[in-house]
């Protein structure tokens, strides 16, 4: 009995998703492996006659019928180049909170670095003004971009990764490859809506204090994150603590964001937060990377959810 | 003092699965260890008889995800210790002699591939793991403590796909020399920042080597092809593309010019490297013919991904053998031939699995509840698809695949069972609950967590969208409920002090008997949750949100 699994088309929307997948990895700052950089706008596909779900349809290859043979070799064997970092553009991001501009800061994203970080700090007390930038030849990677990309890029491979012809043997291999892509994007998606908790000890030990000039004041601490779609840059200012203070030194925990008088200590000194500032800024391929994560893994489960009706009616047994 | 405690594990028929992800064998080439999907590490016996012949020895429970990789993480000859790492960043350090687990820790850190590295006179303590995964770079791991000791970096830092640490005796310095996902190649060596780095164009490497019988040559395999370079100046002296449809997913030099590279779906090739430089230290010339023979193919080829290794016996009869494991759980053997010879036929020599394991052994005894599930005609045993256990009555509940749910006493019917007391056997009370028309999918007894539930409830839930609430005293049914909403996927116990909010959207109200039961449903969350509230007039109210 041949395998009732042998015909099915993938979905159209599907096709899509991964051209906008691969647009996203790309202006992200990676060449993305694989042939996909050439899929058709408008792949066609059988799907919306309907028959595949009525019947057993064929599950082919992605449908790149709008390719030749040769175009597909040439996909095959040309090597993409690696480290397309320079040719993604550069943008500018103002953070500033509405109403006060107690705190602004000017970012430069290039990819899944922030090139260039101008910021303007406006001391509540004694309104002195304090600014400082990256040092000229640094960069600061943003690596919640950089996993998700990676992830991105690891789930289009998955799926791009088979032939044309290659015919899906059993309803479970489907399920199985679906199951690897949604972790992928699922991971992707979580690396884009939850910023790393951070202690402040290990605030104020990155690498990012070494990127300023003039340098950081040893009483400011900076931290930039990305929360969903917004590029996030927090302040903390601190003060240090006596030892002959009357307070009670509680080390604070790990957060995403630290709040006014949480204590900590590092280098041998106690210090607590006196002012934390934060300012946001929405980044608007960020919104359409997580726009395409969910209509992605909606599609997945949908394709996993009706080929499970198949399995349940066909008793089909993986091994 | 702890006390502890002896745990054993009685099998039935079939085996449990095991999907191989990860696949090694130990220095002393007596063992081989899989780390499985499930999160088991099992330990398989390699005899050295002229005969290859394979038989599982113990499996280690403790992961609670997908094992990612395997490691050696001692000196073999005196510690036979191996690291395994999971999915979420679980790593432990296990005795494959003894089964023990030494040492374990939980990093955020997701491992793709450790490496074992010791220098006496670099270290003192027990040797480094030198991991990469997805993170940036290269982590430096205590082998004994399993802490994170310190980082390679890197200029332009990304996640690393694959590494090898190149040891030889003409390049005084050890290096790793590893390739990131976007194929840059970079070395580091004794320091801690990289030494260089190239682009190399080749994504998705999937392994690196270098050849220790030239010291010169560097395979890298990607998906689309494997090349070699030239490890002194890493130039390009050769590539091989896989033909359209095969991935290619791992390599190994075989001897001075000659490689075996496997594919994802099971095959492996061997090449010979022909044109020889007859000078060294001539870069430019490039191998320019490749000969391919012997081809290695699997028994029933099966479609799911493989994990492969590769082996050279040091001890007679200096097989090379290449194995692998599957996702269905079985491992392959090849002896690779040192000549080309004409008779090969690349079939495997050995193929094993746990369920052969299984099937050797004749003795078995009943199940818990075999008796009680065997259908009419004595054919087969129902499928338990879910259970719970009940310490407080002692009573062991198991949901079947054809909608039954039996309750009987636990610890007296496994003893009864395992101890083969025939009398005892026929005198054990058990009851058929008969309600659902197909797959039990999930059995909760509430009062285990919280006294506030009455002690006799036990509610299950089925595929065919029914939750049924039973008296297991009794097993009257207290109350169906009919959610047509597809399987019950899990029955949760809401947490405590849990109010309801007044604006739910559904709503049906039932009363039944002298009891108001509402049943609020709220299309939002895939769970049910059973939760009760006291309400004014003090009767008792089950809300069931779905």
């Amino acid at each position: 009995m041949g395998s009732p699994w042998a015909h099915l088309h993938w979905p159209k929307s599907l096709c899509s998703c991964l051209h906008w997948a691969g647009r996203w990895s790309h202006r992200s700052g990676c060449a993305v492996p694989g042939p996909h950089q050439h899929l058709p706008s408008a792949p066609a596909s059988h799907f919306s006659q309907g028959c595949g779900w009525a019947r057993p349809g064929r599950l082919s290859g992605t449908d790149r019928s709008a390719f030749s043979p040769e175009q597909e070799a040439s996909h095959r064997f040309a090597l993409p180049a690696g480290g397309a970092e320079g040719a993604a553009k550069q943008e500018s991001f103002v953070l500033s909170t509405a109403g006060t501009d107690q705190v602004k800061g000017v970012l430069t994203l290039q990819g899944d670095a922030l090139c260039q970080a101008d910021v303007n700090l406006k001391m509540p007390r004694s309104n002195q003004l304090l600014h400082f930038a990256f040092r000229e030849d640094k960069q600061w990677k943003l690596q919640q971009i950089q996993d998700a990309r990676n992830h991105v890029n690891q789930a289009i491979y998955l799926l791009m990764k088979r032939d044309v012809n290659y015919h899906f043997k059993t309803g479970s291999e489907v399920l199985k490859l679906m199951d690897a892509v949604m972790l992928q994007l699922s991971r992707a998606r979580n690396r884009l809506t939850t910023p790393a908790t951070l202690t402040l000890p290990e605030i104020a030990s990155s690498g990012l204090t070494r990127m300023f000039a003039p340098a950081l004041p040893p009483d400011i601490l900076v931290n930039f994150y990305i929360n969903l779609n917004k590029l996030c840059l927090t302040i903390y200012q601190l003060h240090v603590l006596q030892p002959s203070t009357t307070k009670n030194f509680k080390p604070a925990g790990g957060s995403i964001l630290h709040n006014p008088g949480a204590m900590f200590e590092f280098g041998n000194q106690r210090y607590e937060v006196s002012h934390v500032h934060k300012v946001e800024c929405v980044v608007p391929w960020l919104n359409d990377a997580l726009v395409f994560f969910t209509v992605s893994l909606q599609l997945c489960q949908q394709l996993k959810d009706k080929i499970s009706v198949f399995s349940s009616y066909w008793n089909y047994k993986p091994y | 003092m702890n006390v502890p405690v002896q745990a054993v594990a009685v099998w039935g028929k079939i085996a449990p699965s095991h999907s191989i992800t990860a696949i090694m064998i130990t220095d002393d080439q007596q063992t081989i260890v899989t780390g499985s999907q499930e999160g088991q590490i099992c330990l398989w016996d390699l005899s050295s008889q002229l005969k290859v012949c394979i038989s599982s020895k113990e499996i280690l429970f403790g992961h609670t995800a997908s094992v990612t990789c395997l490691a050696k993480a001692r000196e073999f000859e005196k510690q036979p210790y191996v690291v395994s790492a999971t999915e979420n960043g679980e790593m432990c350090v296990w005795n494959v002699a003894s089964g023990q687990c030494i040492e374990n820790t939980k990093l955020p850190y997701r491992h793709t591939a450790i490496y074992y590295y010791h220098c006496s006179f670099r270290m003192t303590g027990e040797g480094w793991l030198l991991c990469c995964g997805e993170y940036q770079d290269v982590l430096i791991i205590d082998a004994k403590t399993l802490g994170v000791l310190h980082t390679l970096s890197s200029q332009s830092s990304d996640w690393i796909n694959c590494m090898c640490i190149v040891h030889s005796a003409r390049i005084q310095e050890d290096s790793l020399v590893a390739v990131s996902i976007t194929g840059v190649l970079k070395v580091w060596e004794q320091d801690v920042c990289e030494k260089e780095s190239k682009s190399l164009d080749c994504l998705n490497c999937q392994a690196i080597r270098f050849c220790t019988y030239t010291e010169r040559l560097l395979l890298v395999v990607s998906s689309i092809c494997w090349q070699v370079y030239d490890y002194c100046d890493f130039s390009l002296l050769c590539t091989e593309f896989s033909k359209s449809g095969q991935c290619f997913a791992g390599g190994e030099v075989l001897a001075a010019y000659r490689l075996i590279i496997w594919t994802e779906d099971g095959y492996s090739y061997i090449y010979q490297l022909l044109n020889r430089w007859a000078q060294m230290g001539n870069s430019h010339k490039k191998f320019r013919y490749k000969m391919n023979f012997g081809r290695f193919i699997m028994e029933n080829l099966c479609i799911f991904p493989f994990v492969m290794g590769f082996l050279n016996e040091r001890k007679e009869p200096f097989y090379k053998i290449l194995f692998s494991g599957e996702a269905s759980g079985r491992i392959t053997l090849w002896h690779v031939p040192d000549v080309p010879a004409s008779m090969f036929d690349g079939s495997p020599k050995a193929i094993w699995s746990l369920q052969d394991n299984f099937d050797k052994n004749l003795s078995m005894s009943e199940g818990i509840i075999d008796h009680l599930c065997a259908s009419k005609y004595g054919i087969e045993s129902a499928v338990v698809t879910s259970s719970v256990y009940i310490p407080s009555l002692d009573k062991l509940v198991c949901g079947c695949e054809n909608g039954k749910i039996f309750v009987t006493l636990g610890l007296k019917t496994a003893r009864a069972r395992l101890l083969e007391n025939v009398s005892l056997k026929g005198n054990l009370s058990h009851k058929v609950l008969n309600g659902h028309s197909s797959r039990v999918t999930c059995l909760l007894y509430p009062h285990d967590n919280s006294v506030k539930f009455d002690p006799s409830w036990l509610l299950s839930g089925g595929q065919d969208s029914v939750v049924i609430c039973w008296n297991i005293f009794t097993g009257e049914i207290l109350h169906q409920f009919i959610l047509q909403a597809g399987t019950v996927i899990e029955l949760l116990r809401s947490p405590e002090n849990f109010k309801v909010s007044k604006n739910i959207i559904k709503g049906i109200k039932y009363r039944y008997k002298h009891k108001s039961i509402y049943i609020n449903l709220c299309m939002c969350v895939k769970y049910i949750c059973i939760y009760e509230k006291k309400t004014l007039s003090g009767g008792t109210s089950v809300t069931f949100w779905l």
